[in-house]
């Protein structure tokens, strides 16, 4: 069920992009649930973000991955246990850059019962780190439809991703390897039980949508080619606000179209706004400087506490038989 | 032809009938499977009452009907509300899990047990559900296809049996792409039963006995007397050094704060005669205290409001004997508090000055806010300025191991210190394999309020993963003890080695240090603090006792 | 005519690898897919311990091995089991499994007549690992009683003992017998 439902929902949201473009709603596909699709992305993100920061830090609860800073002859591990601003930034860059903590994901193999080896269980992290960055690569080429002219970064990137200049358009790279990536990570999800255990359906549902995305791009660029300049004029017209939505367009670009608009609509809402998300991770983007600044709690409050004076009160007799001081005889 | 992972291999031979289980139910419809030796007995009565806590009432964890208050539901869910809006970490760790699986096979607990539930994953997920069915836009619309749940008795009792399973130790989240932290969870999943009333009593217990006495086990301060006089008979038995026991001394330069665990129980008893020896050994100008004679606190595994209740009373007292600063003993969780909580709780300490070593004049600049070091810290610069005479040889008869234990390791970061120490006064020591240390290292089952007899079980199925690990190196090395610089470990570890790695013993390192330093006046160490002889030594006479007639 | 310890020793790896997963198929699907992957001794002890023992125990009831060797590996797989969420019956079913999967593999062989008196007298031996983990399971069981008896004596034993000696005689140090 949990994989079912969002399975056939990708589906018939695509259809529905594709038959709304056939019946001539291309208004609606191309301008309106794009705009609203914006307007949700953005909205919907300042407000999670805004949500989660209006939850204060009470305590500074870094988890430590090295060794602290104390005495100035044992050398510690700036980046896994950061002790200012920038060492924070350090690692709060290899957690988002380089995802980190997945690479951590290390085991130790016996062989032959005796000989230890080392090894790191990299399939989660190449994974996520080929998806993750061949969205982001894939991302910055589309810039080229809403700019003009093209900045140079965007063309450039193309150039890199197109480096091995086969077919007529050029394959990209980062195509291919983000449509394996995200199966291998739907693979993934189905196929090692305890991971489809804990899988809900928000965790499919994503994963069969950029699935969707990917291949329907793949198709609209290698198979079906469509009207690039008339993509380019609508995008461009977006930008302008002054939509314009050419005659020309195929409607499997809109089914392309009308899945990103769900995606962008659906991402502040769901599982994947931990793209902010982790930006605000108190376990990662707090310095280990705990017992050398102190850290505010803004809403500390007085607790009803034992005193001293209630305990002596309490044992005086017994301290004194015993000998040990007290203040009031 | 079917391969042996798939159902249909079993299934394809009539002769076969074997009891493999059909693809399970989700988690969800799952209810949780309570037997004795897995859960720990509930909160009595009398101490939810010392503390002014909520529902106090007799109940057992095997009734029917926990006695919850008639209106329990709104309690928990205006609970959840009040700290999504107080704390950062738990909102952000209910709204970002990708379940991506990458802390599933790291809980100690998972790994000894096999129970799904245990995996840091799924243990968040028993909160998150709740949280995304009547706080997200998406649960309350979609309610179960958005992965939520509603909020019944049985989810309460699942809490409770599975919230009173994680040690808190946070290996979880040093795997986690997005820092989650499944403390977090666990410790907002206890407070949010607390207010039902629903305590496990070896946690409430003790914390209500330090909230009256000072410390967890309720040593009142006469008894506290005696028990350090007992130790320093026994320390001048193995050394024949009488130490002094100062005690709520005012005007002394050093407040000791260590767990209670150590006044007691063996081998923390031992750690704590090596105190006694280092500090007399060095003419330090220190203090205990009855009234904070517990660093260790229980609050930190009941509520953030019990925590500070128990942890004010260190920096009371420190201002109220006039000492300057702090020094901390061997304890786990007691550092979590120190290091993360405390400053920022019943701070300010400006009555307090920068620890400074008085033998070697070192500053620990790094504790400029909080005013309190660990011992490990004091020792190791010590040792670094040449101020202890070491023998390490007397140790010689030890291969020792160290394991780190999970608040110090992950909370702070003192690696480097503890096992500086341990190579200066042991010549035999060897690392546990690389994932089962440092910042990887696996709890001891125990921490977090489990450390009792009744879910024996329980902890031993947590405490495998530890005691696998304590095993290879006892066969591939010889060793023969686990040092440890917790009061905790050095209680419930010792039994995780009983069951799987026989013939490993358990000490705190201070003992090591005590046992390989060469004290002034001391008369021939033949025996360690345990009044164990000491093997070469005892050797030694033989050989050398005909020779001096 | 093959004997049927050849046939057994042909199909020794798939008979073993088949009755390791009997033994798991005790745990819930999802997590037995996780002992099974993992094969990192530390992060795995439980399938570890069941996928040697298995194996070895199998290789010493076909050498005839002492029954020493076959209890070693017998308490490594037991003294796991006797302290999870199972039953008693549970946690040692997985030795008469091996019948099973003996049966499964050696296919109609096992039908042979000839065959079946030799197998009947396998299961005699396998019917003896069970009792020996029979036995195994309920010294484990008693251990963890003691386990919690003792934790608890070593919460007190040095106190009181402590205490008594200084009852007992209260002029005298006793740290200072002389």
């Amino acid at each position: 069920m949990n994989v079912l439902i969002p399975l056939v929902a990708v589906g018939g949201l695509f259809i529905v992009g594709f038959l709304g473009a056939v019946l001539g709603m291309g208004w609606i596909f191309g301008v309106a649930f794009p705009y609203l699709a914006v307007a949700f992305f953005l909205g919907g993100l300042s407000y999670r973000v805004i949500g989660w920061a209006n939850s204060p830090v009470p305590f500074r609860i870094p988890t430590t991955c090295g060794q602290q800073k104390s005495l100035p002859w044992i050398k510690r591990q700036r980046i896994e246990n950061p002790h200012s601003t920038l060492e924070v930034i350090g690692r709060m860059a290899l957690e988002v850059l380089c995802f980190r903590s997945l690479l951590r994901n290390t085991k130790v193999e016996m062989v032959d019962g005796k000989r230890l080896v080392y090894a790191t269980d990299l399939s989660l992290w190449i994974g996520a780190m080929a998806m993750h960055w061949s969205f982001l690569i894939i991302l910055i080429r589309h810039l080229r439809f809403f700019t003009n002219p093209v900045p140079y970064f965007a063309t450039f990137t193309e150039k890199l991703d197109g480096f091995m200049e086969i077919g007529l358009p050029v394959f990209f790279v980062t195509t291919v390897v983000f449509v394996i990536a995200v199966a291998y990570l739907l693979y993934r999800r189905l196929a090692i039980s305890q991971v489809r255990y804990i899988s809900l359906l928000g965790d499919y549902f994503p994963l069969f949508l950029l699935l969707g995305i990917g291949v329907s791009g793949f198709f609209l660029r290698h198979l079906t080619k469509t009207d690039v300049a008339a993509v380019k004029e609508l995008a461009l017209s977006w930008t302008h606000f002054a939509p314009v939505v050419p005659e020309t367009i195929s409607p499997l670009f809109f089914g392309h179209l009308f899945l990103v608009s769900v995606l962008l609509a659906y991402f502040p809402f769901s599982k994947l706004a931990h793209m902010a998300g982790v930006f605000l991770s108190p376990t990662r983007n707090l310095a280990n400087t705990n017992r050398e600044i102190r850290h505010i709690n803004p809403w500390n409050y007085p607790v009803k506490v034992h005193t001293y004076e209630e305990y002596e009160d309490e044992l005086r007799e017994k301290m004194k038989t015993a000998g040990i001081p007290v203040e009031r005889q | 032809m079917a391969k042996p992972d798939e159902p249909e291999f079993y299934e394809k031979e009539d002769l076969l009938k074997v009891d493999w289980k059909p693809p399970t139910k989700g988690w969800m419809d799952v209810p949780v499977d309570i037997r004795p030796g897995t859960y720990i007995y509930p909160g009595k009565a009398k101490n939810l009452k010392i503390l002014d806590l909520p529902n106090a009432r007799d109940w057992a964890v095997t009734d029917q009907d926990w006695k919850l208050p008639a209106d329990w539901k709104t309690t928990i869910l205006d609970g959840m509300a009040d700290r999504l809006s107080k704390y950062r970490s738990f909102k952000l760790f209910m709204d970002v899990c990708v379940r991506c699986g990458a802390c599933a096979d790291k809980c100690h607990f998972f790994i000894g047990s096999g129970d799904p539930k245990n995996m840091p994953v799924l243990r968040a997920e028993l909160l998150r559900s709740i949280y995304r069915k009547d706080f997200t836009a998406l649960g309350k619309v979609f309610g179960k296809l958005a992965g939520g749940r509603e909020l019944t008795e049985d989810v309460i009792k699942e809490w409770f049996y599975y919230f009173y399973q994680c040690t808190e130790c946070r290996r979880c989240s040093v795997f986690c792409p997005y820092g989650i932290d499944t403390a977090e969870i666990t410790m907002m999943g206890r407070e949010l039963l607390g207010l039902l009333g629903l305590y496990v009593n070896w946690v409430i217990e003790p914390v209500a006995n330090c909230f009256m006495v000072g410390n967890h086990l309720g040593i009142q301060p006469h008894g506290l007397k005696d028990t350090l006089e007992f130790m320093a008979d026994d320390i001048e038995e193995a050394t024949g050094i009488r130490v002094d026991i100062p005690i709520n001394k005012k005007g002394a330069e050093i407040l000791f704060v260590t767990p209670s665990g150590d006044f007691v129980a063996e081998p923390g008893i031992f750690t704590c005669m090596s105190y006694m020896l280092l500090f007399h050994e060095l003419g330090l100008d220190y203090t205990w205290s009855t009234y904070a004679s517990d660093g260790g606190n229980f609050g930190l595994f009941t509520s953030h409001e019990t925590l500070k209740r128990l942890n004010a009373k260190i920096y009371t007292e420190a201002k109220r004997l006039g000492v300057k600063w702090i020094l901390g003993g061997e304890c786990g969780h007691m550092w979590r508090v120190i290091h993360q909580y405390m400053d920022t709780m019943t701070g300010p300490a400006d009555f307090l000055e920068v620890p400074k070593s008085p033998m070697t004049g070192t500053v620990f600049e790094h504790a400029r806010s909080t005013k309190m070091i660990h011992l490990m810290e004091f020792t190791a610069d010590l040792i670094r300025n040449n101020k202890l005479k070491l023998d390490p040889s007397r140790n010689d008869h030890i291969t020792v191991t160290f394991h780190d234990s999970c608040n110090p390791a992950r909370a702070m970061g003192i690696f480097e210190e503890p096992r500086y120490v341990i190579r200066s006064v042991c010549n035999n020591f060897v690392e546990m394999p690389e994932n089962t240390i440092r910042e990887q290292t696996f709890c001891c089952g125990g921490g977090a309020g489990l450390g009792t007899d009744e879910n024996m079980e329980m902890r031993l199925r947590g405490g495998m993963p530890r005691g696998n690990a304590v095993r290879y190196v006892q066969e591939q090395h010889g060793v023969n003890q686990m040092a440890a610089m917790c009061a905790i470990d050095r209680a419930t570890l010792t039994t995780v080695a009983d069951y799987w790695a026989p013939g490993v013993k358990v000490t705190g390192i201070s003992e090591l240090v005590a046992n390989a330093m060469i004290f002034t006046g001391e008369k021939k160490r033949t025996e360690n603090l345990r009044l164990e002889p000491i093997p070469g030594v005892a050797e030694d006479d033989e050989v050398e006792a005909p020779s001096d007639e | 005519m093959t004997t049927l310890g050849e046939l057994l020793r042909d199909n020794r790896d798939m008979i073993v690898q088949r009755w390791f997963y009997d033994g798991l198929a005790t745990y819930p699907e999802d997590s037995a897919s996780a002992f099974k992957r993992q094969k990192d001794p530390f992060a795995n002890p439980i399938g570890h311990s069941l996928r040697l023992g298995t194996k070895a125990i199998f290789d010493a009831l076909l050498d005839g091995a002492d029954s020493d060797t076959i209890q070693h590996h017998l308490n490594e797989i037991v003294k796991i089991r006797a302290v999870q969420q199972m039953t008693a019956s549970e946690a040692i079913r997985f030795v008469f499994s091996l019948k099973q999967a003996v049966r499964a593999e050696l296919g109609h062989a096992a039908r042979d007549p000839q065959m079946v008196d030799e197998l009947e007298a396998f299961d005699g031996k396998v019917d003896r690992v069970a009792l020996a983990a029979f036995d195994t399971y309920v010294q484990c069981r008693e251990q963890v009683s003691e386990l919690r008896v003792s934790e608890v004596k070593r919460q007190v034993s040095w106190i009181i003992d402590r205490v008594n000696r200084r009852d007992a005689n209260p002029e005298m140090a006793p740290a200072d017998p002389a």
